[in-house]
Parts: structure tokens; sequence; C-alpha cells
């Protein structure tokens, strides 16, 4: 580049830099301005820039004689606070403060205060053109009162319809109503028949009492009540007739009752007793003192039932029936039927089923019976065969590769995507100890049975097979180090594209 | 100094007939800076629009190149699994625009609405 930099628009030096930062506190402010205000942020007070803040934003950047920093020793020391009257605010602020109603101490509370606007906080104001505001909340129930007839002196007479709320009413809109009646109210309307209110016993009246004791017009209605509460009547007559000097009245409404027998009985007997003024206390040492023994027993002879309280061994109540009494008789045909019944069925043929108990220990199953008795819809019984030899996934060595029909056995053939040599990758131990069986050129001894091997026959197999091992490995670790850098780059691939569970170094 | 001097100083003499405004030119220069360029261009376009109306001379908006802030961190909290990673970036962008006029009518121009999610810092200086 070299030269000098270009001129630029604006020196700093000597430029006013302001930022555009959110307003701090609502200290006279009024809703119409903005969030934001310019604030000066740099330091240079020699330039001054005197038209470019408006005035709430000049209070904003100067320093408030009255804030808490005021009388703090200054950087400059350039100012000096200089109080005009004793409490140090000017006087709107003061007026405002006791507006407010808080103290004026001196303290300007307004800092505290904030305005309500709508930018405040985010909780804007959002116009949604699809609300519908014609509908009546819920918490407030409308009446219609389209048809409510005006009675009052304000409604002139001469006109037709000049009674209805609308003439009155100031202001009337169109205002879809929801139906302001409780549901409960809704039911006792519809519910005609009030059954749920009535109670269950409709026998008596509430005062049966009074109602039976009612003059001769009225019985019949009182005559099922008559039966049931005849105990009361008599305790009522009986009061009523020892009082019969003093209430004349009563004794003609107790008369006029249907007359039982037992009721002349009663009477007569009331009068022996009334009547009777002797004395018939007991006597004592009488005569009669014995035949009031025989009274006594012979009194209750007539009604004696059963002698079973004189005798002397137990005997159940069936077994103390005599013949003719009638509950013998039941007794005697009931036992009847039931020997009927009992012959009846000894004289039948019935099968009997012998369910016989089966126990485990007894039992002795064997596999073919275990097998027949489940059903072939579950079971599918196989012939069992000798296992086969394993790993036979590879074709025989008899059948030659794809590959190597048209090559000999010194040229490698590459095939695959990866070129790399058919049939020289480490795959299997017995393919690489068949071919250092070939390399080395051992015979394959013929295959001898087992049990005619001799000693040292079988040592020497073992011997060549363990060469054969030692050799197969060597050259499986040769080619491991030919053709690194082959298994490297089929690493890689995998790495990208495989599961990473596949080593291959 | 003096180029800006000397600038400042061509500027009555070029236009003769034309009346010289009373009130103090400015420069001002205004940079907008954001992380949302569609709040962005709209401040720029109603700032040059509103520039323009009144017939100021004004230079803009030029366009800065953006700055990306990138994190990339691993996007597993433990470190087991793929080796994954999340590629965060924030973006900011930055016009500027350039005003020579005098101070009442820059602050006229200045009152329209910003968003808040747009900073506005602006340098005057005396012609």
């Amino acid at each position: 580049m070299g030269g000098k930099k270009k001129k630029s628009f604006i020196d700093k030096k000597r430029s006013a830099t302001f930022t555009l930062v959110a307003r701090d506190s609502a200290s006279s402010s009024d809703p119409l301005s903005s969030n934001r205000v310019f604030v000066r942020t740099d330091n240079h007070y020699d330039y001054s820039v005197p038209g470019f803040l408006d005035s709430d934003e000049e209070q904003y950047n100067r320093h408030d004689e009255s804030s808490i920093f005021a009388d703090a020793v200054e950087e400059s020391g350039a100012r000096y606070a200089g109080r005009s009257n004793g409490s140090g605010l000017p006087e709107e602020v003061r007026k405002e403060i006791l507006e407010l109603g808080l103290p004026d101490d001196g303290y300007n509370y307004l800092m505290h205060l904030r305005e309500i606007r709508n930018q405040g906080g985010g909780s804007a104001y959002y116009e949604n053109p699809r609300a519908r505001f014609n509908l009546v909340p819920l918490d407030v129930k409308a009446y219609d009162a389209s048809r409510v007839r005006l009675n009052s002196d304000a409604v002139k007479d001469d006109e037709p319809g000049v009674d209805t709320i609308y003439k009155v009413a100031s202001k009337s809109a169109p205002v879809r109503v929801q139906k302001a009646i409780d549901p409960d109210v809704i039911r006792l309307l519809d519910d005609s028949d009030l059954s749920r209110f009535g109670s269950d016993v409709e026998d008596l009246e509430e005062d049966f009492v009074l109602m039976a004791n009612q003059p001769d017009g009225e019985e019949d209605e009182n005559g099922d009540v008559q039966v049931k509460n005849s105990c009361a009547d008599e305790e009522a007559v009986y009061e009523r007739e020892s009082d019969s000097e003093v209430d004349d009245e009563m004794d003609d409404v107790v008369q006029q009752r249907v007359r039982r027998p037992l009721d002349d009985a009663f009477d007569e007997a009331f009068k022996e007793y009334l009547s009777s003024d002797e004395d018939n206390g007991p006597i004592f040492g009488d005569e009669n003192q014995a035949d009031l023994e025989e009274k006594l027993k012979g009194a209750l002879k007539d009604f004696n039932l059963e002698d079973s309280v004189q005798e002397e061994v137990y005997k159940a109540p069936a077994d103390s029936v005599k013949d003719d009494q009638e509950s013998a008789q039941v007794i005697r045909k009931c036992t009847e039927y039931a020997q009927k019944y009992l012959n009846e069925s000894e004289g039948e043929e019935r099968e009997v089923v012998l369910v016989s108990e089966s126990s485990d220990e007894s039992e002795m199953w064997d596999c073919e019976t275990i097998v027949s008795t489940y059903s072939n819809l579950d079971n599918h019984p196989a012939k069992i065969e000798a296992p086969g030899n394993p790993k036979r996934r590879l074709p025989p060595k008899s059948i030659p590769f794809p590959g190597e029909l048209g090559a000999g056995k010194d040229v490698i053939t590459l095939g695959g995507k990866e070129m790399l040599p058919v049939n020289y990758l480490p795959q299997r131990r017995k393919i690489m100890e068949g071919l250092v069986r070939e390399k080395l050129g051992s015979a394959e001894k013929p295959k001898k049975v087992v049990g005619e091997e001799s000693k040292e026959e079988k040592k020497e197999r073992k011997v060549a097979l363990k060469n054969e091992r030692r050799e197969a490995r060597r050259a499986k670790k040769e080619l491991k180090g030919l053709y690194k850098s082959e298994t490297q780059r089929a690493q890689k691939a995998v790495a990208v594209t495989g599961p990473s569970s596949i080593h291959l170094m | 100094m003096a180029a800006v001097a000397g600038y400042g100083a061509m500027k009555p003499t070029t236009k003769l007939g034309v009346e010289e405004p009373q009130d103090q030119l400015n420069r001002i220069h205004i940079t907008l800076s954001s992380r949302d360029v569609k709040s962005l261009e709209k401040v720029c376009s109603d700032l040059v629009k509103g520039a323009k109306d009144k017939q100021v001379r004004v230079k803009g908006p030029v366009r800065m190149p953006t700055k990306v802030l990138h994190i990339t961190t691993r996007k597993s909290p433990c470190g087991e699994g793929t080796n994954t990673w999340d590629r965060f970036e924030l973006r900011i962008h930055k016009r500027v625009i350039q005003l020579i006029s005098t101070k009442e009518v820059v602050k006229k121009i200045t009152e329209i609405k910003i968003e808040s999610s747009v900073e506005v810092d602006v340098r005057i200086a005396n012609l």
C-alpha cells in the first residue's frame, strides 16, 4: 500500500459521539418520547453540540444536581452544587411529590416512579383483527329487557309503543345475550309433579291423635287410624272416665265410639271395683290355705298342653310329640316322604363314575407316551440327526475360484473394487495350512483309523501338524506386512461407511 | 486537518447563486449495527429515505463486511459416541450512513422508530 491514510469523513478527535441507549429512568418524560435516548459516549467535553439532543435527553445527560452523588467530591472540581432552597429540590418536583402523598424530605422520590407506557417490558397491545367484543362476558349476566313495560310518569301514554324500554334507554346496542337462567331454576320450573319433595310415608297424617278423637262425622276417615292407635285411645278413654265429673263433654265423645265386648266387661269390673268398699285384704292363718294350694294347682290344669315340664328325662320336642297332635302327623308324613324318595333313588341303575386320582410318584412316563399325548398342532417332532461338520461356508477346495481358471499358479490375480489379490488375504487358518501344505509338498498320509495308529506315527503326525501351523503363522505375518498399506486404505473406507466395530488392522 | 478545512472552505464558493444556509453544517456519521439483517435494512432505508426527502446530502448505506463469530463445540455432553460437532455462529451486520446537514434536520431524520435490536452510533463533527 504505502502512502498516507485516506482522508476520513469525520475526525474522531474533534467530534462528539452519541449512542442510542435504553432510557434508564423516567425522570421527566412523557409518553410520547421513545424508550431510547442519545447519550454522549465520548469525553471531549470541549466540543459541545448544543442542538442535537432534545430537552429531556439533555436532562438525562446532564448531571442532576439533586442526585445522591451531587455533593460528592467531583473529579474536575469545576462545578459547585449550589442549593437554592432548603430542601434542595426544584419547586415543581416538590409539588409533584406532595401531590402524590410522599413526604417532603428533600429526597426526589420521583426517581423511583415509572411511567406506564406501551413499550415497557414487551407487553404491548396487539390488535387482533379477529377478536369479537360484542359478546357479553360470562361474569356479567344480561337479561333481555326488550319486553319490559314502563309505568312511570316519565312515559307519555298517548303513544302506543311508548312504554317499552327503548324509549327511555339512553343508548341501546345490539348484544348477543346468553340465556341468564340458572340450570337449577330451569329444572325446578320443568319439574311439575314435584315427586321429589313428597314423603315416603303417607299412611299417617300429621295429627292423627286429634283426628282420631273427633266427632262422628269424621269417623270414616279415622277408621283405619283407630285400629292402629287403639292403645292410645284406650288410655285416653281411661283418663277421661276418671275425670268424668269434671268433663261432661268428653263423656259424650267417649261414648260415641263403637262398643266392644271388652268395653262392657271393663265397665262392669270397674263398677264392681268402685262399688265394693269392703276390705278384701289377705287373711292370715286361715284354714283355706290348703284349699288355696289345691285351687292354684288345679287352676292351670285345664290349660295344660304338654307334660314336658314334669318329666325328668330330657327329650327333644320332636320326640315328645304325641300321636294325636297335628305336629306329630306332619312329622310322620315328612319321614314317609323322605323314605320314599330314598327308596326311589336306590332302585334306579346309576353309573358309577370312578375318577382315579393320579399321583406323580405312581406314574411312570416314557418319552413315547409323553410325546403321544401332545397333539401335532403344537408339537412337530423331527428326526434327530447327528450334527454335521461346521464351517462349510466356503466351497471345498476342489471347486476352483472363478478367478483362478485362466491363470497359473505364479500369477497373482487381482480382483474386486480395491484390486486386492484374490487368494492371498489371510482368511482361514485351515486354508492357509492347506496352502502351506501344498508349498511344502508334503504328501498327505493315508488316513488311518485312530485305533490302529502306533505311538510313533501319532507323534510324527502331531509334529507335522505343528510345523504346518508354524509355517502358516509365519506366512500370515509376512503377508500382513506386505499389504499393510492396502489394509490401511480399507480401514479408512470402512471407518467412513461401515460401523466402527470392524477392525482390519 | 488541512484537507478537511480546505474542503470546508471550498464549499461556499461552489454554489454562488444559492443562498448559504444560515445554520452550521455538520458532518454526521451514523453507524448502525445489528444481528438482524431485516430490521437493520429497514432502519437504513428509512433513514436514507428521510434524508432524501429533506434534500440532505447522504452517502450510504455502506455495508461493512459481516462479522461472523463462530463457536464450535462437541455435540455430546460426554465423550462417548461418534465425534460430531456443532457449529454455531453469530452474525453482526454493520451499515454506515454519512450525512452533511444541520443538526435540526438530522434530529428530524433520526426521530424515526428504530427497532430495539438495532444499535445506533452517531458521530457529529463541525464542518
